[in-house]
């Protein structure tokens, strides 16, 4: 039987045994998988130096059960433009899709998303809003999306003139002195972040992030929070 | 044939990277069966230096002392260090001959799925040594890896008035460009060094 080729961007990966590693792989057509690479750390291994995240990538595999077998790698693009700020994010997005995604469960949607991600952020000058923007897709796409439209209680719309705080189960709650104006709130669902507040829209995002995972933290958030700069 | 002692052992050699139930069975054998002293010697020398080898107290080597013997070293130049993530990464350095610094081991690198932070890696340490030994060069000897950029980029954000360089990548000596993967054909176009005349 032929193997079919897939696409898939490499998640993580880790050391198994001497030479080989274990990686996690988002593939366009049957989500996450666990694959062995065998012999990839060695230099002559056809795995050697391809198997790196934020590429995409072509592999095949082959097993039945939860840990298959990598079988060939084919990068598509080169990602050379390591060595910069980008890389907390890009560690940061990982962990997040690790924990937010179910093994085996197609997401070929996500995947896409995950796909025109990259090639914005590496391009992009204004990282925090590309970010921003796909922790809203990804949370309303896996079911977690927030309904700016709506005040939780009367049901009634976001109005301009009034504050809210987010409750993330829930939505926006009206408050007094609440954090998010009805006008940053209609602004973000309308998809224009231009003069919205950086940290109050990350603060949204983490709460909702936060929910999704289910009071799970993410250890990069700790670890990129110590930044000085 | 088969006795819990021995049981035992053949567990005890699955700890090892790389050994399987079949091969420790092997190794067991070997050693209790044709080489006795050998086996002595591994048991001592497991024993002394679980007893004695401890990290440096300055750069996180394994030693038997408190410092290691770069860091008691006057002759090397005190004023650069050269991170390294493993114990191994420092020896081959020093097998060079090449480089006659200081050292610092982090035993990691940055990685949140693995859940290694900056405390994990000791970068507290390492900064405070930066800071009171005046030193005036950071030399990143990373891997080429997402975590390995993000742990050099968190420590080059953490200092102020240091050279910081990292290690650069290419063509492997004697090597073929028409071999080389391209990611690091493109870095080693990024990292090109002008020919000297001299």
């Amino acid at each position: 039987m032929t193997e079919l080729w897939h696409d898939a961007f490499l998640l993580h990966q880790r050391p198994y045994g001497n030479t080989s590693v274990i990686a996690e792989m988002f593939t366009l057509e049957n989500g996450r998988i666990s694959v062995i690479a065998r012999g990839a750390k060695k230099p002559k291994s056809k795995f050697f130096g391809v198997l790196s995240p934020f590429s995409k990538l072509r592999i095949t595999y082959r097993g039945r059960s939860e840990l298959k077998t990598l079988t060939n790698v084919d990068k598509e693009d080169i990602f050379s433009d390591s060595f910069s700020k980008l890389s907390y994010t890009l560690l940061y997005i990982n962990e997040l899709l690790i924990k937010i995604l179910p093994q085996g469960a197609p997401q070929s949607e996500l995947f896409k998303l995950y796909d025109k991600f990259l090639i914005e952020v590496k391009s992009s000058e204004e990282i925090d809003i590309v970010l921003r923007k796909f922790e809203l897709d990804l949370l309303e796409m896996l079911g977690y999306g927030i309904n700016f439209i709506n005040e939780v209680d009367s049901g009634q719309s976001i109005e301009l003139n009034k504050s809210y705080d987010f409750v993330p189960e829930l939505g926006f709650k009206e408050s007094p002195n609440g954090l998010f104006e009805g006008n940053e709130i209609i602004s973000i669902s309308k998809l224009n972040f231009k003069d919205i507040n950086k940290k109050k829209f990350k603060s949204l995002t983490t709460m909702a992030i936060g929910y999704s995972l289910d009071g799970g933290d993410l250890k990069s958030r700790e670890i990129f929070k110590t930044l000085k700069k | 044939m088969s006795s819990d002692l021995l049981d035992k052992l053949i567990k005890a050699l699955t700890v090892l990277p790389g050994v399987g139930k079949k091969s420790a069975q092997r190794m067991a054998l070997y050693l209790l069966d044709k080489n006795k002293s050998g086996a002595r010697e591994i048991a001592n020398s497991l024993n002394d230096a679980l007893d004695n080898i401890q990290r440096c107290k300055s750069c996180r080597m394994l030693t038997t002392n408190d410092l290691c013997h770069v860091c008691q070293d006057e002759t090397r130049d005190s004023l650069s260090i050269c991170v390294v993530e493993s114990p191994s990464d420092l020896l081959a350095i020093e097998s060079t001959g090449g480089y006659k610094g200081k050292y610092f081991v982090l035993m990691g690198r940055l990685s949140p799925l693995d859940n290694l932070g900056p405390d994990d890696l000791g970068i507290p340490q390492l900064l405070e040594r930066i800071d009171k030994e005046n030193m005036k060069e950071i030399i990143l000897a990373l891997s080429s890896t997402v975590e390995g950029d993000a742990t050099a980029i968190f420590i080059k954000d953490h200092v102020e008035n240091i050279k910081v360089s990292r290690i650069s990548y290419g063509i492997p000596i004697g090597g073929e460009l028409e071999y080389v993967d391209s990611n690091t054909i493109a870095r080693s176009i990024i990292g090109r060094v002008e020919i000297n005349d001299d």
